[in-house]
């Protein structure tokens, strides 16, 4: 709670400090309030500080591991947005300050404990992003994100709140440690609860942007500051795959799975599992195929959140939170990866006010740690060793593997190889010679450093993934 | 510790050498393929060709997934790190005789490919050998893509992407693996002790093989071959063909054979049979080759299915001729890319029936040419007999209509080798061929390059025994497990 209490009254100083007219400080308040967040969850304070609001929060492990992977994604964001956002924008700091509060409605959302605290925590963290979304006013595709996202998300939450009131009508319970124990008494047939659980997580399923809920991430993607676009491929998805976990593991349930051969159906199973897998599959198949058109950077990326959402879903449908530990490292290699995918994106933006994937040709020799990074990053991607991508793929796939997924996990693979084919092609066009010798892309040196920090995040957790496990344990 | 110093010296000289000028970085190659092979033969000078793994590096790595860092080193294993010190140093040599620009990176290249091929033969960590051999596609890549031939972008993605898919096929199989038995764990002696039921070693014997028949290559899975290696460098040409496919030929023995030699009696007939089938249509295609750097693409893919063949007869003639014909395939791969090499900067095109008469020309080059043709073709007394003789016999024994298939091979091998040194060496010179001025000739280096190759090519078909007594002692440990576990099935 110590959290979300330093992150939303940073979110009040940001603001503060933009009234008053000192809207430069809007950064370094939030960052500073990152770290203590960071400190907050890490250095256990005395006292029993588990639960909260008579039960309506629970600050378990996956709701530290997942918290603490988020913020420090976020300080990552926060020193993009320096690069990022010229200096007399106006509403600097406000902007800084929705940053936070979106950030502190995903810490609800991943310590959920209570049906209507999983509202407010979706609520809290996705309005921010709308108005975001939009933030850049004079920019038409921005307005356009922004109206798209805030259309199609409100009806998610509509959504959202329809499944919560089914699945309160059908167990009379909004705690969670109640609707386990309806869950065990057999409540999981009820199909008010299953008709609940279903639209519950079709509700998720948008925010993660898998199929058939994905309509809304391409453009969004590709209109808004690419800062929100960092932010929403990565710590909103993360967020939202701390809530899936949460909402099964809570709930407890083992899912058997028959594989998927049609003439085994067995009616046992719940619609909402099904959901689960045709939304994964779906996803990966489509997010894949559909990043080979692209030529825009953004829009490849969002393609290819797609795909990873798709992805990530296959441990969450093997039923146990043990898997929680392979989703983090996986989503926070793909975090680190996609940040500086982001960045070096919008520097070259900046430079060659070209947002083709073609300024990217040849840009290892225009600039030769932007070009290595961006490899790593998409090797990464791929799933190369020793880099980060590789574990958290592996990670994956294992536990599809010894949870018995086979064809989902064939699916996969298959996509990831097509996801393989667009990444490649994109290095190869990254380190083809160009024509144009003389042309250079020159970086603030403090800018590659950073860029540099993050490629080296991204080879270091791939060397010597035991110590990734040993921080978020 | 001697077994990690063979991944790691090419590594570290590779990043170093990665970033200095061309001449530095050129002696500093030189300076870590000589010490690779220096460490390799001290390690095998205190190697016990009987025991199984020895020099031992294990260290915890990745304890949730029970992966541990786990390198080591038995004859099998010692044979191909000198297979593959081998290969580097005349890559490394091809290159400083070549002009290629940024030879510091492309050096850097070279011997960080050398590392993770090293990689993949000393581990016995199932899981450090899927990440060394997805490690060794890296340098190739870049190699191909920026030193390559013109309109290479295609070739170079179709090499990755085909390669990459066996290489998830297999990490399915891999990660399968991993989960079974008592404890999760990806190590040699847990994996080759698990018994697993025909079924299962069927899917997983499928699973490896693909993946490894897209490398070596085997019929239908070899299309990317030809056009790789023609429009690579040719000192990436040698790296491919010399050793990355002995990769896989290796991982058949040291972890298919173990792991499904039920599967292998079973439907492994029907990747024999490819093997084979694949020799007859690449010596077919070879034999219509004008192209030098095509032809010995296609004369690779013959000679390396006919390895493939012995190894998938599992009979102890079959897998030590398999492992005499590993060693003289590689050099047959390092002389003939010489001599390609020499060809072309004397001004020879790729054509071959374009050129005509150099024996003339230089009558010492011609001669040892002559010798590296022979010992391609199996002639007695050189280094492609031995083991090729061994294949044959223990194809016979299987087959003997595979066997017949085979001879056809070599009959044909004898055909397009010997058209082709005609072509080139014999004859009259042909006028409208503009040769360099001062060509023909061969620096003090090259010649003493040329005699080091017929040196070791009259070694290896003269005192073939020595390998085969190397290699004994695993080869028998494998077989006999397989066999037992054969029988009692």
């Amino acid at each position: 709670m110590n959290v979300f209490i330093i992150l939303a009254v940073s979110g009040i100083l940001a603001m503060m400090a933009g009234v008053h007219g000192r809207k430069s400080l809007g950064l370094p308040v939030v960052i500073t309030a990152c770290l203590l967040a960071l400190a907050a969850i890490y250095i256990p304070w005395p006292g029993d500080y588990s639960e909260y609001l008579h039960q309506m929060l629970m600050f378990d492990k996956v709701s530290d591991s997942f918290s603490s992977i988020m913020v420090f994604l976020s300080i990552g964001i926060f020193v993009l947005s320096y690069y990022y956002y010229p200096a007399g924008i106006q509403h600097l700091s406000d902007l800084y300050a929705l940053f936070v509060f979106s950030l502190s409605g995903a810490f609800l959302l991943v310590s959920f404990h209570h049906l209507v605290m999983l509202f407010l925590g979706a609520e809290i963290m996705s309005i921010p992003l709308y108005i975001l979304a939009a933030s850049n006013r004079r920019n038409l595709l921005s307005n356009e994100a922004g109206l798209k996202y805030y259309l199609m998300g409100s009806f998610a939450t509509c959504f959202l709140l329809l499944g919560i009131t089914l699945m309160y009508g059908a167990s009379g319970t909004y705690n969670i440690t109640e609707i386990h124990e309806f869950v065990q008494r057999g409540g999981i047939d009820v199909p008010m609860f299953s008709a609940g659980m279903t639209l519950v997580f079709g509700a998720l399923l948008f925010k993660l942007s898998a199929v058939p809920f994905h309509f809304w991430a391409p453009d969004v993607y590709e209109g808004s500051p690419t800062v929100l676009t960092a932010f929403v491929s990565t710590v909103v998805k993360i967020a939202v795959v701390g809530a899936i976990i949460r909402l099964i593991s809570v709930i407890n349930l083992s899912v058997v799975s028959s594989g998927l051969e049609i003439t085994q159906v067995s009616f046992d199973h719940t619609p909402w599992f099904w959901l689960l897998v045709l939304a994964s599959a779906a996803s990966m198949i489509f997010g894949s195929i559909a990043a080979l058109q692209q030529t825009e950077l953004k829009r490849f990326l969002a393609y290819t959140g797609i795909f990873n959402a798709g992805f990530v879903l296959v441990p969450v449908l093997s039923g146990s939170s043990d898997h929680s530990r392979i989703i983090l490292y996986y989503l926070a290699g793909y975090g680190i990866a996609s940040i500086l995918c982001f960045t070096i994106y919008a520097e070259i933006k900046k430079i060659t006010g070209d947002n083709s994937m073609n300024s990217l040709h040849g840009l290892i020799h225009k600039n030769k740690s932007a070009g290595i990074a961006m490899i790593l990053c998409l090797c990464s991607f791929t799933g190369i060793p020793p880099l980060a991508g590789f574990w958290g793929k592996f990670g994956i796939l294992s536990v599809g593997i010894s949870s018995q997924l086979l064809p989902l996990v064939i699916c996969a693979i298959v996509t990831s190889l097509i996801g393989a084919f667009n990444y490649i092609s994109l290095v190869i066009r990254i380190a083809s010679p160009t024509s144009e010798q003389d042309s250079t892309y020159s970086i603030h040196p403090v800018f590659t450093a950073w860029i540099l920090v993050g490629a080296s995040l991204v080879v270091g957790l791939g060397l010597f993934p035991e110590f990734f496990q040993q921080i978020v344990s | 510790m001697l077994s990690l110093l063979s991944v790691i010296i090419p590594a570290t000289f590779g990043f170093i050498a990665f970033f200095m000028p061309p001449k530095q970085s050129g002696r500093l190659s030189l300076v870590s393929v000589w010490a690779t092979i220096g460490f390799t033969i001290l390690a095998g000078l205190s190697l016990d060709a009987t025991q199984s793994v020895q020099h031992v590096f294990r260290v915890p790595w990745f304890q949730a997934a029970g992966i541990d860092f786990y390198v080591g080193m038995d004859s099998l294993s010692h044979l191909m790190l000198l297979l593959s010190g081998f290969t580097a140093l005349f890559a490394v040599l091809f290159t400083r005789m070549s002009s290629v620009d940024q030879k510091g990176r492309f050096l850097g290249l070279i011997l960080l490919m050398q590392a993770a091929i090293n990689g993949s033969f000393v581990a016995f960590d199932l899981f450090v050998y899927y990440i060394f051999w997805e490690l060794s596609l890296i340098p190739a890549f870049f190699m191909l893509l920026l030193w390559g031939s013109e309109n290479n972008r295609k070739t170079t993605l179709l090499f990755f992407l085909y390669t990459l898919a066996g290489s998830l096929f297999m990490l399915l199989a891999i990660i399968w693996l991993g989960q079974e038995g008592q404890a999760a764990g990806f190590s040699f002696e847990k994996i080759a002790n698990l018994s697993l039921s025909p079924g299962v070693q069927n899917w997983l014997l499928i699973a490896f093989v693909v993946a490894f028949a897209i490398k070596i290559p085997i019929f239908p899975l070899h299309t990317w071959q030809a056009d790789t290696y023609s429009s690579s460098p040719l000192p990436l040409t040698l790296m491919l063909s010399g050793i990355m496919l002995k990769m896989a030929l290796f991982s058949l023995v040291r972890w298919v054979i173990p792991i499904a030699p039920i599967a292998l009696e079973g439907i492994g007939k029907v990747f024999l049979w490819l093997s084979v089938a694949g020799v007859v249509y690449a010596s077919v295609i070879a034999l219509q080759q004008n192209e030098l750097k095509r032809l010995f693409a296609w004369s690779s893919m013959a000679h390396v299915g006919l390895i493939a063949a012995g190894i998938f007869t599992l009979a102890p003639s079959g897998l030590s001729g398999a492992f005499i014909q590993m060693t003289a395939h590689t050099i047959h791969s390092a002389a003939l890319l010489f001599v390609i090499l020499l060809l072309m900067r004397w001004g020879a095109c790729n054509d071959i029936s374009a050129m005509g008469g150099l024996r003339r020309k230089n009558p010492f080059f011609g001669g040892l040419f002559l010798l590296f043709v022979f010992s391609s073709i199996a002639v007695p007394l050189t280094a492609g007999f031995p083991g090729e003789l061994s294949i044959l016999t223990a194809l016979f024994s299987w087959n003997p209509w595979v066997s017949f298939l085979a001879g056809l091979s070599v009959i044909l091998g004898a055909v397009y080798m010997l058209k082709a040194y005609q072509s080139i060496m014999l004859g009259s010179v042909n006028s409208a061929m503009m040769y360099n001025e001062n060509s023909f000739q061969l620096s003090f280096l090259e010649k003493i390059m040329l005699l080091f190759l017929a040196f070791l090519i009259l070694l290896v078909g003269l005192f073939p025994q020595w390998i085969i007594d190397w290699v004994n002692s695993p080869l028998q440990e494998i077989l006999s497990k397989s066999n037992s576990l054969i029988q009692n099935n």
